[in-house]
């Protein structure tokens, strides 16, 4: 008797453990598949097939290679060349097209002008010779955007190869979207912290921006067709609210980031670009959307992808880079106003947030 | 509201002014580097061209204020602006604004030019002056390196 009743007891307790089991995987596997797919490929290593370049570095015959080998000054003269068979700037040295990483010739579409330039005047005055990638950050942006055009476009036998040097369009839109689940705009301090004056800014600052925002991709998302799930929906930013919901992580619904990714494939590469490494300086998704939506200024993608919320043209959104690099930075501004400045630190921060923040905006413009 | 028309920002004259000051900063800091070498070269030719005159005995004052003035030429900074393509470039921009709001995105973009340069030069010179051994020469690297351990590189 005893026995069966022990059994009986026990039959329940193993089915509903075993049931956990059952559902658990379910559950975290479908969570991988949608919302997680970015962080979860993050940490797990790729296979990759063995004996592939996957380096940087390469032997092709660029001026930049040239450069970093003999460490001697080539060329004489530089100069922005319009290219009138494909309508295009080039870079040149003493008459000959710079390279991209990938071997593909420097050449900008007649619309960034002002690039090419630019471009031009930042090998005429390099400050060292020995060339490092922080000596040319409009070259490193140009020519990534560039390789990643030519790819894009190219039938090319050896794609995947390529692909593997500078990355995949697709992995770069996941990736960035990362960043909007644990955007710098998106978490707010406790209000004790500075007595209270850090979260008060950041109310004031970031509130609005995220208004903004959910206007703004809901806006997208009606123009888009039924991208939400019913009419009167609406896209709603996740935050965290250090006050009340502690240390949690943060992450945006399946629907807002469907509908984020929609909007990403919409953009040019060179704006791509730009928003990667705006995004990459901030550490922040709404800035460099708010970066792009800033000093893109061609009208026809204004009105279609930057300021598809705002009717009138005087309403258009728009920030300055010194403002976008408040609400990114708000913290240590908070933190230097308080203890004071580091030497080697917060000095070369700053002008590096400048430089990172500015080159994006001109890659874009 | 964070909108195009109420953002303020300086005249393109005053703009144009700053970006031909800082133009003409990086050029000048540029040729002091890019000439260095060179003046090395001509010093040492000048002071071989010394040696051979005082053997013979000759007149060596033209030499002398020759050597001068090559340590005094590349103190002076020049006032003429080489790139002047770019200033050019922005005027052309400036003068084909169509109206307000398209005026405010150039200056917009002309303020992010000059942020531009002038941050990328700092930062620079903040690396410079933070991690002096970057810009150093591999032989006084090597010089320092052996002086650390008390040992001499052999002139």
């Amino acid at each position: 008797m005893l026995r069966i009743a022990s059994r009986r007891v026990s039959v329940p307790v193993t089915r509903r453990i075993a049931s956990r089991i059952v559902v658990s995987p379910l559950v975290v596997s479908s969570k991988c598949f949608y919302s997680t797919q970015g962080s979860v490929k993050a940490f797990v290593p790729e296979v990759k097939p063995l004996g592939q370049d996957k380096t940087v570095e390469n032997n092709i015959k660029s001026d930049a290679n040239r450069l970093a080998k003999t460490l001697t000054k080539f060329w004489e003269k530089v100069d922005t060349n319009y290219n009138e068979v494909t309508g295009q700037y080039e870079v040149q040295l003493d008459g000959k097209t710079l390279k991209t990483p990938l071997g593909f010739p420097l050449a900008l579409p007649a619309s960034k002008k002002q690039l090419a330039y630019l471009i031009a005047h930042e090998w005429s005055n390099l400050p060292d010779l020995k060339i490092k990638t922080n000596a040319l950050p409009l070259t490193s942006v140009a020519a990534r955007s560039i390789d990643l055009i030519k790819i894009h476009t190219s039938e090319d036998s050896n794609k995947s190869e390529m692909i593997a040097k500078v990355g995949d369009l697709d992995d770069i839109k996941i990736n960035m979207l990362r960043y909007l689940d644990t955007d710098t705009c998106l978490i707010f301090t406790t209000t004790d912290e500075y007595s209270g004056k850090l979260r008060k800014k950041q109310d004031e600052l970031y509130l609005p921006l995220i208004a903004e925002f959910e206007d703004f991709f809901t806006t997208y998302a009606k123009k888009q067709g039924n991208l939400l799930p019913s009419e009167d929906a609406k896209v709603e930013l996740e935050y965290l609210d250090c006050e009340t919901d502690g240390l949690r992580g943060n992450k945006q619904s399946i629907t807002t980031q469907n509908i984020v990714l929609h909007w990403l494939n919409n953009l040019p590469i060179y704006d791509l670009i730009a928003l990667e490494k705006a995004i990459l300086t901030s550490k922040s998704f709404l800035c460099g959307v708010t970066l792009l939506r800033s000093n893109v200024s061609d009208p026809k993608t204004m009105k279609e992808l930057y300021q598809l919320n705002r009717e009138n043209a005087d309403d258009y959104y728009h920030k300055t880079i010194e403002e976008i690099v408040e609400m990114g930075n708000l913290e240590t501004i908070f933190q230097t106003e308080e203890w004071g400045e580091v030497e080697d630190t917060h000095d070369v921060d700053k002008v590096d947030w400048l430089r990172n923040l500015t080159s994006a905006a001109l890659l874009c413009h | 509201m964070s909108t195009i028309s109420k953002k303020v920002f300086a005249t393109f004259k005053t703009l144009q002014k700053n970006l031909h000051k800082e133009l003409l900063i990086i050029q000048n800091r540029s040729n002091k580097i890019h000439n260095a070498k060179d003046l090395e070269k001509q010093q040492a030719l000048l002071q071989y061209k010394k040696v051979n005159l005082l053997r013979e005995n000759k007149d060596v004052s033209d030499i002398n204020s020759q050597i001068e003035k090559l340590k005094k030429g590349d103190l002076q900074d020049s006032t003429e602006l080489h790139s002047k393509h770019i200033i050019k470039h922005f005027e052309e921009v400036s003068a084909s604004a169509k109206d307000a709001l398209d005026e405010k995105y150039k200056l917009n973009n002309l303020s992010n030019v000059i942020t531009f340069l002038n941050s990328q030069r700092e930062y620079t010179e903040l690396l410079e002056r933070y991690n002096p051994g970057l810009t150093m020469k591999q032989d006084d690297k090597v010089k320092r390196t052996a002086h650390r351990v008390g040992l001499e590189v052999p002139e």
